[in-house]
């Protein structure tokens, strides 16, 4: 699953990036990272972007959709 | 006596981590000569005194690293490689220190005098974030000083520091990569024999396969780079992250988590558009009914000097109108719109609004081919143009700017508010008014798909969320001032010897002939009474003021009297889209060149006679 597909508010964490080398690079400057623990704050289902929020850096993030289905996590139980 | 030396200090830093507030916190203060940010540089400096020293403070574009993607990357990459500075402080926002350490080692390779500021030091203890700073400084071999710049903390030890690491040129330690990459690093550096002091910086950045850094070295191209780049950043990363966890202490901080329902609550779906426009709609409320009030004062005395010498014949006058017009322009202009503006903006520009303003418009800007954050310049532009081609700096390509700046150009300011108000509104009732408006948008959005059908799409939004901050009232007043000297010294002046340039035209009484000249384009093309000609001229100089021209060319304030109601409407047409005036074209002309400018110069004015003169079919 991606960032994309988490329910708000259920923590998960990041796994990888499939995307490209430029977006990857982009994503990882703005302290993302495997094995972080990240949440979704603001989103809805099937369109629009997202605001995440890394918990373990206490960053927070808005990303496009297209950019969100591109990073790989696993949810936290 | 000391010989006395200007020290060139450089600021760097990502996005948000307070860079500008210290830049604001010094450069509004005994600021002694100031340059702006131009078309060739695109950072601002500034020369303060600081004790018994001169400084001259550049500000570098923010950047998360310096990969030379993006236009500000670019920009800081060439500033340090020209490197016309003396040192370079890195000022790190020490409540995410853990990914700004990346941009210190990419500073680090550039192997040049620095000094580290660790800055919203507070933030970071909230979060439960303890750094070491000395462990650092032992680590990077150069100073770190903690700061709570907005507070105005740490600035004076922070410039101390700096000048001292300028004399001494103190650089920090060299770090080392794995034994494979170095190795790679060698044989690169011998294969391109590049050996200067640069050489392990152009070799790391040409296997990391850095586009601009390649172009720069002859034989770059061939050295096989695939493999090598991923390594090469990740390695830097884990380097980062590694030194953080060495120098710094995370205890379990008390986390806001009233901040994500309020963000939860303001942002998802419809509310975020509800939340933006309440928020545009209050800046324009402010600004229109504080800039009338001020309009009006302010402009009282001028025009009636402007009266009383139109009252004498002679050359003379005619030349002095000319420069009263000037000033009065730039009075109508900064007064009443841009100062008010500018110090909303500087007061919210922090407080962390716009981003998420930016979050909540980007679904239906990216329809126009652009992302969330251009809705800024948009709104701003109803109040003036001249402060929305300023704002297009919150966007981070080049080519979002222009497409931006394009568009910003069809807005109907405040002038042209006034000319809308009094033709259509006056002529043709409220419900005439909104419609036109509404046809306004319509064409700004058919152009915006065109733009975005003909130039490469916006990428897609990614950007930082930063926590809601309240605004240093004593910061806002210095930046205001800081970009009101922009306007009252770079675009007054070339606006007051224009209105000259005009009155000329008065003066040898060409009026006619260039009214006949235009004629065909007049009469033929829109459609218009051939004694227009003049007064759209005019409409350059200050939109409204072809409002006033057009009544004194047909010699009634009662337009119906001598225009059809079709001819009225084209008029206002024509002035709404065409030629942005001069302020603004000075301000395109600024900040994107001469040739940029030509080109909005002539969108606006085919946008405005296609739709003029379809018109004619309607009306």
């Amino acid at each position: 699953m991606s960032i994309a597909d988490i329910k708000i508010g259920k923590r998960a964490r990041v796994k990888e990036f499939v995307g490209g080398w430029g977006l990857m690079r982009k994503v990882m400057a703005l302290g993302i990272d495997p094995g972080d623990e990240v949440r979704v704050v603001v989103g809805m289902e099937g369109r629009g972007p997202f605001i995440i929020e890394n918990i373990t850096k206490g960053t927070k993030i808005a990303m496009g959709r297209g950019i969100a289905r591109k990073i790989i996590v696993e949810e936290i139980e | 006596m000391r010989e006395e030396k200007t020290v060139k200090i450089a600021l760097a830093g990502q996005p948000n981590c307070g860079k500008s507030t210290i830049f604001n916190a010094v450069a509004g203060y005994k600021a002694i000569v100031s340059n702006f940010p131009g078309t060739t540089v695109e950072y601002t400096k500034t020369k303060i005194k600081f004790g018994d020293r001169t400084i001259e403070l550049i500000d570098l574009p923010g950047t998360y690293s310096l990969s030379t993607m993006d236009e500000a990357e670019l920009s800081a990459v060439k500033f340090l490689l020209e490197g016309d500075f003396d040192v370079v402080i890195n000022v790190i926002d020490a409540s995410v220190m853990s990914r700004s350490l990346e941009l210190t080692l990419e500073l680090i390779e550039y192997d040049i005098p620095m000094v580290i500021c660790l800055n919203m030091i507070d933030e970071a203890e909230k979060k439960g974030i303890v750094i070491d700073e000395k462990k650092l400084e032992e680590k990077f071999g150069i100073p770190v000083v903690k700061a709570i710049a907005i507070k105005g903390k740490g600035i004076r030890e922070l410039f101390h520091s700096a000048i001292e690491s300028a004399e001494t040129k103190r650089k920090p330690y060299s770090f080392k990569y794995d034994e494979m990459v170095e190795r790679e690093i060698e044989k690169c550096m011998k294969k391109l024999s590049i050996k200067d002091e640069k050489g392990r910086l152009f070799a790391i950045k040409i296997l990391e396969g850095d586009g601009f850094f390649k172009r720069l070295v002859k034989g770059a191209e061939e050295i096989d780079d695939g493999k090598l780049a991923e390594i090469i950043v990740k390695e830097r990363h884990a380097l980062a992250m590694k030194t953080f966890e060495e120098v710094a202490r995370i205890f379990k901080g008390k986390r806001s988590t009233i901040e994500n329902r309020i963000d939860a609550f303001l942002l998802t779906g419809w509310r975020g558009y509800l939340f933006s426009i309440s928020f545009f709609f209050l800046v324009l409320f402010l600004i229109f009914s504080f800039g009338g009030w001020i309009e009006e004062i302010a402009l009282a005395p001028l025009d009636k000097i402007l009266d009383h010498l139109s009252k004498y014949e002679g050359s003379f006058y005619r030349l002095i109108e000319g420069l009263v017009q000037g000033i009065a322009g730039g009075i109508a202009v900064v007064l009443p719109y841009l100062l008010p503006l500018l110090f909303i903006l500087s007061l919210t520009e922090d407080a962390g609004i716009l981003p998420r303003i930016a979050f909540a418009f980007d679904s239906i800007m990216h329809r126009i081919g652009l992302h969330g954050k251009s809705v800024i310049p948009f709104v701003i532009g109803y109040g003036c143009n001249v402060p929305a081609i300023m704002s297009t700096k919150i966007l981070e390509t080049e080519s979002e700017r222009k497409k931006v700046a394009l568009l910003t150009g069809l807005i109907p300011c405040s002038a042209r508010t006034t000319v809308i108000l009094a033709m259509i509104g006056f002529y043709g009732g409220f419900y005439a008014v909104v419609i036109y408006y509404l046809f306004n948008l319509f064409v700004i959005g058919i152009s915006g798909r065109i733009i975005a059908a003909l130039t490469a799409p916006a990428p897609g939004l990614i950007i930082e969320i930063p926590p809601y901050r309240p605004p240093y009232v004593n910061m806002v007043f210095k930046k205001v001032w800081f970009r009101t000297k922009d306007f009252i010294f770079r675009a007054w002046p070339i606006l007051i010897v224009g209105s000259i340039f005009f009155s000329l035209l008065k003066v040898f009484n060409i009026e006619d002939d260039i009214n006949s000249f235009l004629a065909p384009f007049t009469k033929g093309i829109l459609g218009l009474p051939p004694v227009l000609g003049i007064t759209l001229i005019f409409g350059i100089l200050r939109k409204e003021l072809s409002m006033i021209m057009l009544m004194a060319a047909i010699g009634t304030t009662d337009i119906s009297s001598y225009m059809s109601m079709g001819e009225i409407i084209r008029f206002t047409v024509f002035i709404t889209f065409y030629i942005p005036c001069l302020a603004t074209i000075i301000y395109i002309w600024k900040n994107f060149g001469g040739r940029f400018t030509v080109l909005a110069v002539i969108f606006n004015t085919v946008i405005a006679t296609l739709l003029t003169f379809l018109s004619r079919f309607l009306f």
